[in-house]
């Protein structure tokens, strides 16, 4: 662990019973996030990155439960930690934003109170003094005229906006860590792309730590510098953002990255992976890829471990691709 | 070429329901604050037999509204919608079947199939009910179209909660083929798809291109995937047409600075975002659109007349129309 790790996840492992078993949606997942940094998560529906994001603030709720691992932030151990005391985390050191902006607003409150409320149940501090916080915080995520808009109702505003407003909720408490779950994906590609400006600065500017979960590789591609590849629960491949969008080292990762409309020639059919994502309850024994993975062979019917392939790319795949691609 | 379907400056409103104050008011003698949304505004285009045209634009933009009504499920105030020649609204053409001739597939394919009837049934529903086949040959007939877009004799009996999105999807694809439709209307048809098996999806609607000679609205907010498949594209801002032109020329050498700022802004893996922001201010409300050009509150190359005169769709090259007068009164020539 390097010394300005801020979150570590160890060997974590999710668990949600059915009836049919546990459904494992994090499978042994070891991810660590440095200060400052910009992690992106990739995955498709199921492959358990929201989940992961979750249990990184303590929000598995009940049945699910955290069957192994551990969750360290900032040096303390917080896999197990009571409600009391995540909630000195949550939203003051740890933010989170999710996908739908309009169902993390309290619709019959005006913004100003939400966002006084998010600051006075972390501090100790003076309507006015948190008015000028507020008012600077959404200064800073692009909102004009902030003191009109702090008495409107979240249906006033537009989908961007209010996204704005959910972010600028996030940062109120200069958190170390924010957590982005599909930030994006509700929003018009316009304004995605101020939100993908906005948060790119603000990390830059702020060092805050922040994981970004996305299916969507180009959006990941604009903002991350690390990027977790996400599988049915397990990582599949981790490393630089740059070396894993160029040149991908699991079959899976190249597989995605052949499948998006941009890298085919025009009207010619698309690369595409065979079969369907695996259900959860129900996956094969071995790689979880294999019975889609054109390079399969019977040495996959062990599951791969992570394996480093440098000092800072790792690949869960018994022949990794060599990248050149 | 013959157009499969042609629409003639095609206008839809909508008047927003008036709620109990505006009726208790109106009951004293008020003057009616009911606002008209135009949706779509002096729509003409065109699409030829195994044609692809995709829609795109921003959300609140009009491109469902008017894929609704180039499918016939939505009428027009005015103007025409003509398949292959004839005003798609004409009753006699449920006679013939050829008011069958445009089916639509929708975003979610899970809303868009009845959970309590078995997939056999729902592909099948549509033919007997306009007598296409009979009842005897309803199983042969569904088997043959699920195996059509990759499913199998299996699904037959199964309901649509027992199968994933992408497989969901192709059920409805081949429940819009069943009655053998020349134009389908897919309004983000692969929005809701994982990568994979979006993939997978386009696949599936460019074999059936190439097998059947079918049409496409292909409406997405998705360029890249709107760029894949589409033969020609229209870029929609406010109810408006403001480019349209073949897909090559309109991705590489977009004339509207509205279609400009869209492309800049699509996120790839082989582009980085400039720090600038493409542009300027918010979509304006579609229920009080600015005066002139549409989209002159945030035009970066916006004149005084552009504040005031409404500019039209105006040739740029051949394949090429732009409703921009500052694009179009500054081209060298007409033509190639």
């Amino acid at each position: 662990m390097r010394d300005d790790t801020l979150l570590s996840i160890k060997g974590l492992r999710v668990e949600f019973p059915t009836q049919d078993g546990p459904l494992i949606a994090v499978n042994n997942v070891d991810l660590d996030v440095t200060r400052g940094e910009v992690l992106g998560i990739v995955g498709e529906s199921g492959s358990g990155k929201t989940v992961l994001g979750l249990s990184s603030m303590g929000l598995i709720d009940r049945p699910g439960r955290v069957a192994a691992g551990q969750v360290v932030f900032d040096g303390q151990d917080v896999t197990n930690y009571p409600e009391s005391g995540w909630r000195n985390i949550r939203g003051n050191r740890i933010a989170m934003i999710f996908q739908d902006p309009t169902t993390s607003l309290n619709p019959v409150q005006r913004i100003g109170a939400q966002m006084i409320e998010a600051l006075q149940s972390h501090r100790d501090i003076s309507g006015d003094a948190a008015r000028q916080i507020i008012r600077d915080a959404m200064v800073r995520v692009g909102i004009n005229s902030p003191d009109e808009r702090l008495d409107a109702y979240p249906h006033q505003f537009s989908g961007g906006m209010r996204q704005r407003v959910v972010i600028a909720i996030a940062l109120l408490n200069e958190p170390d860590l924010i957590i982005a779950d599909e930030p994006t994906t509700a929003l018009d590609v316009t304004i995605q792309a101020q939100i993908l400006r906005d948060m790119r600065r603000l990390s830059r500017d702020t060092r805050t730590a922040l994981i970004w979960v996305s299916h969507d590789l180009g959006v990941v591609a604009q903002i991350a510098q690390r990027v977790a590849v996400m599988y049915a629960g397990r990582i599949v491949e981790n490393g630089p953002a740059e070396k894993i969008l160029k040149s991908p080292c699991h079959p899976y990762t190249q597989g995605l990255i052949a499948s998006m409309p941009g890298n085919a020639p025009p009207g010619e059919r698309l690369h595409s992976i065979p079969g369907g994502l695996p259900q959860l309850s129900n996956l094969p024994p071995g790689c979880s890829f294999a019975p889609r993975c054109v390079y399969a062979s019977s040495a996959c019917n062990m599951i791969p471990e992570l394996i480093q392939t440098s000092s800072d790319h790792a690949v869960r795949c018994v022949s990794p691709l060599d990248g050149g691609g | 070429m013959e157009h499969v379907i042609e629409l003639r400056s095609v206008e839809r409103s909508f008047v927003t329901e008036p709620d109990f104050a505006d009726r208790v008011a109106s009951m004293f003698g008020a003057k009616s604050n009911a606002r008209t949304l135009r949706a779509v505004d002096e729509i003409d285009l065109t699409i030829g037999p195994g044609e692809v045209v995709g829609l795109v634009g921003e959300s609140g933009c009009g491109k469902s509204t008017l894929g609704r009504i180039v499918a016939g499920i939505l009428p027009q105030d005015k103007g025409d919608v003509l398949f292959n020649g004839r005003a798609l609204a004409d009753k006699t053409r449920l006679k013939d079947g050829s008011g069958l001739g445009v089916q639509m597939i929708f975003q979610n394919p899970a809303s868009a199939l009845d959970p309590r009837q078995r997939i056999g049934d729902a592909i099948a529903e549509a033919p007997l009910a306009h007598r296409l086949i009979h009842r005897s040959e309803a199983r042969k007939f569904a088997l043959n179209a699920l195996q059509r877009v990759g499913l199998g004799e299996d699904a037959l009996n199964r309901f649509p909660h027992e199968f994933s999105g992408g497989q969901r999807q192709r059920i409805c694809i081949a429940r819009a083929l069943a009655v053998d439709p020349r134009v389908v209307v897919c309004d983000e048809a692969v929005a809701s798809l994982d990568v994979s098996i979006q993939a997978q999806i386009i696949n599936l609607f460019l074999d059936l291109k190439q097998e059947l000679n079918l049409s496409y609205l292909f409406i997405s907010h998705d360029i890249s995937v709107i760029q894949h498949v589409a033969d020609r594209v229209a870029v929609m801002y406010l109810g408006q047409i403001v480019e349209i032109g073949t897909t090559k020329e309109l991705i590489e050498k977009p004339q509207h600075p509205y279609t400009k700022a869209l492309l800049a802004e699509v996120p790839t893996l082989d582009k980085t975002l400039s720090e600038e922001h493409a542009l300027k201010g918010e979509l304006p409300s579609p229920l009080n659109p600015p005066s002139g050009c549409r989209f002159h509150t945030r035009c970066p190359v916006a004149t005084s007349t552009c504040r005031s005169e409404r500019p039209a769709l105006e040739h740029w090259k051949v394949d090429h129309q732009v409703r921009c007068p500052v694009v179009t009164s500054g081209k060298q020539s007409f033509g190639r």
